[in-house]
């Protein structure tokens, strides 16, 4: 054990003190970073012009009754009486807008917006309508008068209660599909790395000296350890940044003011990505071992890169129907299963039996991906300049 | 165990291995004894680096039996033992000491005692003002000897080294020497693999031969030499030499300070040489004449004087040359 701590440890420093690893890792941060800036300042440049008095013209006097938003909330409507005072007012900037309803408002809802030079934004036009809709409510009890103007909104729950989805909450659909892009990125990155570490131990003999001081086994399992550590320092790494922006902004955003990520979710992507890289790192070290140099070796990987990258090319069939027997099955194939999963975690609500029979065959095609590396390692090895037969696989495999 | 287990590192009896229809070694015995630098020589092809995949226990033999360090091979003997292979065994992109201390580690040692060994060994090999460079950057000489510390910085029982001497100096080559011969004298087995045979007749004790397989010499050096020995002696006389009854072929090899036959002034113009310089012959003997009857005459023939007289025993060169061409025992 102590050794391949060793092994996994020096892959782990190797890997993450490379310049291109340090490249691939601050890029996605860059963007997060240059996004939350942007979002922050158009947010701000938003709040500008959508808090103050906004100002209206109502010549059939249709909002006599109506109601000023409630508390929290940065906009007033003043009535004017008629537009010259109203456009006095805008000129003089006691006003940020106003709106000029028309004379048969009531049955129509036609109403004009004046503004200087910033449009207000989209906070104005949606609490003036609710201001005008409180004129059809006058009368009735305060609280039926607000759920009245609040509508109705719907929070899905699955039936063991374990689930909730909500109408407005965006960010938990998106939120596992940015997760499973990022995973992805950082698979491929890290199996294309043990894939070309693996050939290069070959090519320069660095092999020969390994040999004598661990067994295939314990290279093997040190090599893909030390690759899913990195892996997961990789996503770490970008969801800690993501979380560090969301949180900087998330009072700025209304869109973003209310998210919150299930600890659930994270679990289940911690456990897929662990596994997946154990089982992609042994069919990448295995493929290494056999393959007479890098460029063999890449295209050999290809249809294993392929074959993982599915559910994104059937990522519309899978959002569309969520719990079908596409998605179903690509969740239970385990070159597919965890990037199915977390594409899937935001959209419905995944059987239990789903995620465990993906998780339990996943594991079971890792231990035996690295068992069976292991062995194909060690007649590979020493191979040089001469790729590995099917027949010597399959001799290897009943040895 | 017995008293013969204890000082037999290496126990190889009737090894085989075929790949395929290439029969790599066939039947090839030998042993290795602690203390000594034991040679496994042949010539490319001769199935040397199979013979050593098996002792590491890399390839199963087909046939026969190996044993190391008194038995079967397992993972903790293996820290026991220390490998240079042929070809550099090392991270190019890795610096020197880490590089040492990583491979350190995997044989067992801890990170502070292999830190403590690797620095003597800097020292000692001229390479501290290295130890921060990454290996790609040192010359092929330099990367040798950090080899040379991968294998011995564990304090291994048992070290086998195939052309150690590659790329290096004639002054970092003796200091290798040096070094190996120091691990021989404090017990430990080496088993060196080499076409030098100048390495061989100064660092081995043993020596197995191997062609196309099999093994075609073994046993001590200086036995096998003797063996090979044509019944010939080597002579540096001052004064002509006479027509010597009874001996067979009469060479001229050298003028006594190291001139070539062909540079010898008398020698150039199909003369006698200038023979009061001295001059070294060869003498070949029949069978049935002693050396001590040609040293007897020798000494008695008048204006002769005999500066050198020693028997003509055969480079393991020559000898390895003979055998590997054909020419058996």
């Amino acid at each position: 054990m102590k050794k391949i701590i060793r092994i996994a440890t020096s892959e782990y420093l190797r890997r993450v003190s490379r310049r291109g690893f340090i490249v691939v890792l601050l890029l996605p941060l860059l963007i997060i970073a240059v996004i939350a800036v942007a979002s922050y300042f158009s947010a701000s440049a938003t709040l500008s012009s959508e808090q103050g008095v906004v100002g209206y013209v109502d010549p059939s006097n249709a909002l006599a009754h109506a109601v000023q938003p409630g508390n929290g909330v940065d906009i007033t409507f003043r009535r004017f009486a008629d537009e010259q005072a109203a456009r006095t007012a805008l000129t003089n900037k006691q006003i940020i807008a106003y709106f000029v309803l028309a004379p048969d408002f009531a049955t129509s809802g036609k109403a004009d917006l004046f503004y200087w030079q910033n449009q207000p934004g989209k906070t104005v036009t949606n609490k003036f309508n609710q201001f005008a809709r409180s004129s059809l409510v006058d009368g009735r009890d305060a609280a039926i008068a607000q759920r009245l103007l609040n509508g109705t909104h719907f929070i899905l729950r699955t039936p063991d209660g374990t689930r909730t989805f909500s109408d407005n909450d965006v960010f938990a659909i998106i939120f596992p599909i940015v997760v499973a892009i990022l995973f992805i990125i950082a698979l491929f990155g890290g199996a294309a790395y043990l894939l070309q570490a693996v050939v290069d131990e070959k090519e320069n003999r660095t092999i020969e000296i390994l040999i004598t001081s661990v067994t295939p086994m314990q290279l093997m399992t040190g090599k893909i350890t030390g690759l899913a550590a990195v892996g997961l320092t990789q996503i770490g790494i970008w969801l800690l940044g993501g979380f560090v922006a969301l949180s900087a902004i998330r009072d700025h955003v209304d869109f973003l003011k209310n998210v919150s990520v299930d600890p659930a979710f994270i679990g289940l992507a911690v456990v897929l990505c662990v596994l997946q890289y154990l089982l992609y790192g042994a069919v990448m070290a295995g493929l290494g071992s056999i393959v007479i140099d890098a460029r063999q070796g890449h295209s050999y990987s290809t249809p294993f890169t392929m074959v993982a990258m599915i559910p994104m090319f059937f990522f519309a069939v899978i959002l569309f129907d969520p719990n079908g027997m596409l998605a179903i099955v690509l969740s239970l194939f385990p070159l597919t299963a965890p990037l199915t999963l977390l594409l899937r975690y935001g959209m419905t609500s995944i059987p239990l039996w789903q995620i465990l029979v993906g998780i339990a065959l996943l594991a079971l095609s890792a231990a035996s991906a690295m068992w069976l590396a292991g062995r194909i390692f060690r007649i590979g090895m020493l191979r040089y300049g001469q790729a590995v037969s099917i027949s010597e696989i399959a001799a290897s495999i009943r040895f | 165990m017995t008293a013969s287990d204890m000082t037999t590192t290496i126990c190889a009896s009737h090894l085989a291995k075929s790949f395929g229809a290439t029969r790599a070694v066939h039947d090839v015995s030998f042993e290795v004894h602690a203390g000594e630098v034991f040679g496994l020589l042949g010539p490319n092809g001769a199935g040397k680096t199979t013979i050593i995949r098996m002792i590491l226990d890399i390839f199963k033999p087909d046939q026969g039996e190996i044993s190391v360090l008194g038995g079967p091979m397992t993972e903790p003997k293996k820290e026991q033992i220390g490998y240079l292979p042929e070809e550099r065994g090392l991270y190019k992109d890795l610096k020197v000491e880490e590089c040492v201390l990583y491979l350190a580690e995997l044989k067992g040692v801890t990170r502070r005692d292999a830190r403590l060994r690797a620095e003597r060994y800097f020292q000692q090999l001229d390479l501290t003002a290295y130890k921060s460079r990454k290996v790609n950057d040192l010359s092929k000489g330099m990367q040798q000897k950090v080899q040379v510390i991968t294998t011995l910085i564990h304090n291994p029982r048992l070290v086998i080294i195939d052309e150690p001497f590659s790329g290096l100096d004639p002054v970092n080559t003796r200091l290798i020497q040096d070094i190996l011969l120091k691990e021989r004298q404090n017990g430990t087995s080496i088993v060196m693999s080499t076409h030098q045979m100048v390495q061989v007749e100064e660092m081995c004790d043993r020596i197995v031969l191997i062609n196309k397989g099999d093994s075609v010499l073994y046993g001590p050096v200086d036995d096998i030499r003797h063996r090979y020995a044509d019944n010939a002696v080597h002579v540096v006389v001052r004064g002509e030499l006479p027509n010597l009854p009874g001996v067979l072929e009469t060479k001229l090899k050298s003028s006594a300070y190291g001139i070539p036959p062909s540079e010898l002034a008398g020698s150039a113009q199909g003369s006698s040489p200038d023979t009061t310089k001295g001059a070294e012959y060869m003498l070949r003997l029949p069978k049935d004449m002693t050396p001590q009857a040609l040293l007897r005459t020798l000494a008695n023939t008048p204006g002769l004087i005999l500066e050198s007289f020693e028997l003509a025993i055969p480079t393991m060169d020559d000898i390895f040359v003979r055998v590997v061409s054909g020419e058996r025992e």
